[in-house]
């Protein structure tokens, strides 16, 4: 199994194209470290795009808004 | 029953205002007194009132027997009402805001033509001692020219360049559109060194750096929310963020929530993140109301070669 860097990695493109998300990251739940899919909001269409495990590791969809420079 | 009368005797014996030949004393708790409807379990009822305006209402038991407000006066019933002390209408800002020499980091600073930002850090590079923050907050992303006036407080907190240029904008990290990026950094000389100094408010002096790791606690002191607390919620972060002119990408970053009332705010970008032991592991710049946006620490120091100063 590849490792959750390098699976990231490689999905980051077609994951960050998805309307509306914003980013992709690495973040852990429940103890176990999953790939967070950073959204402007948790809609029915990126539920459905975004599988809930990419190579072996699981995803997370995370709402964060719009990131602005503060 | 006699309000005026008795609120001629409540100036006496609680503000000190003193007329036919009353006895003038004070109540230290007592803001102001004037006449109202009684409010009873927070209901206005029909019965008017002496009400005495106090700074915080306190159980008449924890009080000294003189410092107690009697439930009548003269035959007229009293109500105590909050409200805390009074004051005319300017706010004194806060440190974070205001001109401060020297200045420590943490504190309001910016390019003459930015609002205004966060003082990060002092580094050094090569014996020089430089001001640390953002590109978009000192060089005004990308449209600043070496040499351009750095203001303390900034802009936004009524910074003037006659007055109040703290440093000159001396090198920044381009923000690129086309490509990628890893931080949103640049460098001001401090025109004065002995106007600038190594400690970051309510935090202290930085001792080294660490890497990010999920679920570190770090904290950060900056112009806005001040000193803040929060845990890394995530690592190797590729993502969008909204500048002036449109989306700029960026990888390699980290992500922190604080805790209630948030991580940070407008104003707090280029606030350097560091560890509970004072280890520099980010560089605050970017965020939404859910969370903060850092660039690492080591893409900092490695894009302008510079250092903490200890």
């Amino acid at each position: 199994m590849s490792s959750i860097e390098d699976v990231k990695r490689k999905n980051e493109g077609w994951i960050t194209a998805l309307p509306g998300v914003v980013g992709v990251g690495i973040a852990k739940k429940a103890g176990t470290r999953v790939i967070q899919v950073l959204v402007k909001e948790i809609t029915r269409e990126v539920r459905e795009k975004v599988p809930a495990m990419l190579e072996g590791h699981p995803t997370d969809l995370v709402k964060v808004g719009e990131i602005r420079r503060l | 029953m006699d309000l005026s009368h008795a609120k001629l005797r409540c100036e006496a014996s609680f503000l000190g205002i003193a007329v036919d030949g009353m006895k003038a004393t004070h109540n230290p708790n007592v803001q102001g007194v004037g006449i109202g409807y009684k409010v009873v379990h927070r209901i206005p009822t029909k019965e008017r009132a002496l009400q005495v305006y106090v700074n915080r209402k306190v159980h008449p038991r924890l009080l000294a027997p003189e410092d107690r407000i009697p439930e009548e006066v003269e035959g007229c019933p009293t109500d105590i009402v909050e409200t805390g002390t009074f004051s005319i209408g300017r706010k004194f800002p806060p440190i974070y805001q205001r001109r401060l020499r020297p200045a420590l980091a943490g504190v309001s600073i910016g390019h003459h033509e930015v609002s205004a930002g966060t003082f990060g850090a002092l580094v050094r590079e090569r014996g020089e001692t430089y001001i640390l923050s953002n590109n978009h907050v000192l060089a005004n992303e990308n449209e600043g020219k070496v040499g351009d006036p750095i203001l303390q407080p900034g802009r936004f907190d009524g910074g003037r360049p006659d007055r109040d240029t703290i440093a000159q904008l001396a090198d920044f990290v381009k923000l690129e559109t086309e490509a990628t990026n890893t931080v949103d950094a640049a460098v001001a000389t401090p025109i004065v060194r002995d106007d600038v100094a190594p400690e970051v408010l309510h935090i202290g002096r930085v001792k080294g750096d660490a890497e990010p790791e999920i679920d570190m606690v770090v904290r950060k002191s900056g112009r806005t929310t001040r000193l803040t607390e929060g845990r890394i919620s995530a690592t190797d972060v590729t993502l969008r963020v909204m500048y002036s002119d449109g989306f700029v990408v960026f990888t390699d970053q980290f992500l922190v929530s604080g805790g209630r009332g948030g991580f940070s705010g407008p104003g707090d970008s280029g606030s350097l993140i560091v560890t509970p032991d004072n280890k520099a592991v980010g560089l605050l710049f970017a965020g939404s109301p859910f969370t903060t946006v850092a660039n690492r620490w080591s893409n900092v120091a490695k894009a302008l070669k510079v250092k903490p100063v200890p």
